[in-house]
């Protein structure tokens, strides 16, 4: 016997109910079951549309009776948002339509305006937690996206435009339901993301920051650029060290771990390779000594998703899609600059520059050209403007990749047929003094580290036939 | 097409209410200059607001901007009871026009004031007139950023300097 049959002739359906466009859908169900009567109805139309001349008055400083159809509809959504917003937190439909029908719309919508306006706070003071929180990982989405958020509350409209979710939101969570809208949806947002960070910093930052290193390098990205929940990766390698009996806060995945990770998954049923993920979960949970229930429940919530993943990965034999294997030891932050077509405008470059010249440290400066630089004539530009001096390049070079410095290296061959092009030299008479400056360094750099020096002049020979 | 949000509150239906008896109270002080409209005249007039605000995108949840070219311009020598409804009628269609024109950056009332003295004044009643040059004049002056966007004279070209010489 269907659900239906058993439910009461008035009783409202809550498969008919549409949680995205809750008050009208109670409308309709209430029409259906006739809990509203016709006349109700009738009086809760001619009571939004007097709720629309108003606010249309106000959005024209009453200078205009009519306005543009787009801008009727948006007062007219943004209304009905505060008002499914007041519906939809009483505990049950029946409350929801007792009170539709009891009150004047004009109230449920000041109702819904007083809580979306507490929302708001809430939202604010969570942000805050977000911030405190931060994680200092490269990932531009991440950083930009946090700072986003801070301009949503500048830019909220909330009584003509309470639906609009103005921000711009790149970085993606682990889980994230982009059906809802408005301050709805950044109070969720912020709520995922606060326990995102809550989980992540129960692992070290330099195993994440590796973790991300490698994960770019296994697709040939800079890792700053990713778009990619970072909590994810942290999460499916855990779960890996875990299954080799290594510890939960252990990130690294080697070739070794994985291959024995295979072979042990590889035997198990649907069922025990379930109760064997689950039994890892609490593994993890207990040795980070993770006790908050909300983030038990956030981690449970996209296992449950992830687990399926998990297990069809093993039965195709692409669990590597699915983790970060450190196929061999990655340099710390070897971040790959050159991406054509990605050259900044003279203003930009300009603003860089003044940005490095103005830093204390090395590492700022390295900072700050790894996460704006991509592009090798940008590189070069920099390298040339004198603001960087002395021991501070090899600083930079140990950071960059073997791919980046032999882009700059191919310039410095020397390819007269007499010459044993394996000799690195720099043309004195066509080359400007702040390029000479700076490729000498480099020379000077490589020349420190015979073996270094030959690799790189290969894959800058290769590059050059290329 | 309509919104979904906007047709559940039968807006068309809504918005018609005792509208044609609002416009028919006009005639209380139009009659001093010899308009009248009649009932089928209201019901005509409120036909033509709707399509006029439908042709231009807009939406109005009153009568006002009937009543309230009704009031600045039946007191114009130009127009007679034998052309009255039909002036309104293209005046509505005008106005509605003009708002989007003007990037509804000219309140109502204004609006309607410029319509009025363009007509009275440099259109000597004639709506071709009013409709094909000096509104479009106004929406040009208003989308090119013009301060005095009312002045709608044409500028004599001031010679340059080197013809003075």
């Amino acid at each position: 016997m269907s659900n239906m049959s058993l439910r009461k002739p008035n009783q409202i359906n809550p498969q008919n109910i549409n949680y995205h466009q809750f008050t009208l859908s109670l409308i309709n169900e209430g029409r259906h079951t006739g809990l509203l009567t016709t006349m109700k109805i009738e009086q809760i139309q001619t009571q939004l549309m007097l709720l629309l001349s108003e606010a249309i008055q106000k959005y024209t400083h009453k200078e205009s009776n009519s306005v543009k159809t787009e801008v009727a509809q948006r007062i007219m959504e943004s209304i009905l948002y505060c008002i499914d917003m007041y519906l939809m937190h009483f505990p049950s439909l029946e409350q929801s339509i007792d009170k539709l029908q009891e009150s004047d719309i004009s109230e449920l919508n000041a109702q819904g305006l007083k809580l979306a306006n507490t929302q708001i706070e809430q939202a604010q003071q969570l942000l805050q937690e977000v911030e405190n929180t931060k994680l200092s990982i490269p990932l531009v989405a991440y950083i930009e996206t946090i700072n986003s958020l801070s301009a949503f509350f500048l830019n909220y409209e909330i009584k003509f435009d309470a639906h609009n979710t103005i921000a711009s939101i790149d970085y993606p969570l682990l889980l994230d339901d982009m059906s809802w809208t408005g301050i709805i949806y950044i109070k969720k947002y912020l709520e995922h993301l606060k326990l995102e960070n809550e989980f992540c910093a129960f692992f070290p930052l330099n195993e994440i920051n590796t973790l991300l290193n490698v994960y770019g390098q296994k697709y040939n990205l800079n890792c700053s650029d990713l778009l990619i929940n970072v909590s994810e990766l942290v999460l499916k390698n855990a779960f890996c060290s875990v299954l080799v009996h290594k510890k939960a806060d252990t990130l690294t995945v080697s070739l070794e771990d994985y291959k024995l990770l295979e072979n042990r998954l590889k035997s198990l049923t649907e069922h025990e390779f379930h109760e064997l993920l689950y039994s890892s979960l609490t593994i993890i949970f207990k040795q980070l000594n993770i006790t908050n229930p909300a983030l038990h429940l956030y981690v449970q919530i996209y296992t449950d998703k992830f687990l399926p993943q998990l297990y069809n990965a093993v039965r195709d034999t692409s669990l590597s899609e699915q983790i970060v294997v450190f196929t061999k030891k990655a340099p710390a932050n070897n971040a790959l600059y050159y991406k054509a077509g990605k050259k900044l405008s003279d203003e930009q470059l300009r603003l860089i520059i003044d940005k490095i010249m103005g830093c204390q440290t090395v590492e700022e400066k390295a900072n700050i050209i790894e996460s704006t630089i991509h592009n090798v004539e940008d590189l070069v530009e920099v390298f040339g403007a004198y603001c960087i001096f002395d021991n501070e390049y090899s600083s930079i070079f140990d950071r960059m990749g073997d791919y980046e410095l032999a882009i700059l290296v191919s310039n410095l061959l020397d390819r007269s047929p007499l010459c044993n092009n394996d000799i690195l030299s720099i043309d004195h008479w066509n080359t400007s003094e702040n390029k000479l400056y700076w490729q000498n360094k480099l020379i000077q750099y490589l020349e420190t580290n015979i073996r270094k020096y030959d690799r790189i002049v290969q894959l800058a020979k290769a590059l050059i036939q290329f | 097409m309509k919104h979904p949000l906007i047709s559940f509150i039968q807006l068309d239906t809504l918005l018609n209410k005792g509208v044609v008896e609002e416009i028919l109270k006009t005639n209380e002080y139009s009659t001093r200059y010899g308009l009248i409209l009649t009932h089928a005249d209201a019901i005509e007039l409120v036909e033509t607001r709707n399509e006029a605000l439908c042709a231009n995108g807009r939406i109005e949840i009153s009568s006002a901007t009937i009543e309230k070219i009704i009031d600045a311009f039946c007191n114009s020598s130009y127009i007679t009871q034998q052309d009255y409804a039909s002036t309104l009628h293209e005046l509505l269609e005008t106005f509605y026009y003009m708002k989007n024109e003007t990037l509804d950056s000219i309140p109502d009332d204004e609006l309607i004031e410029l319509m009025k003295n363009y007509f009275e004044n440099r259109c000597k009643g004639s709506l071709e007139l009013l409709k094909g040059r000096e509104m479009e004049k106004l929406a040009r002056n208003i989308r090119y950023g013009v301060p005095d966007y009312n002045n709608v004279e044409e500028k004599e070209d001031t010679p340059d300097e080197e013809e003075e010489f």
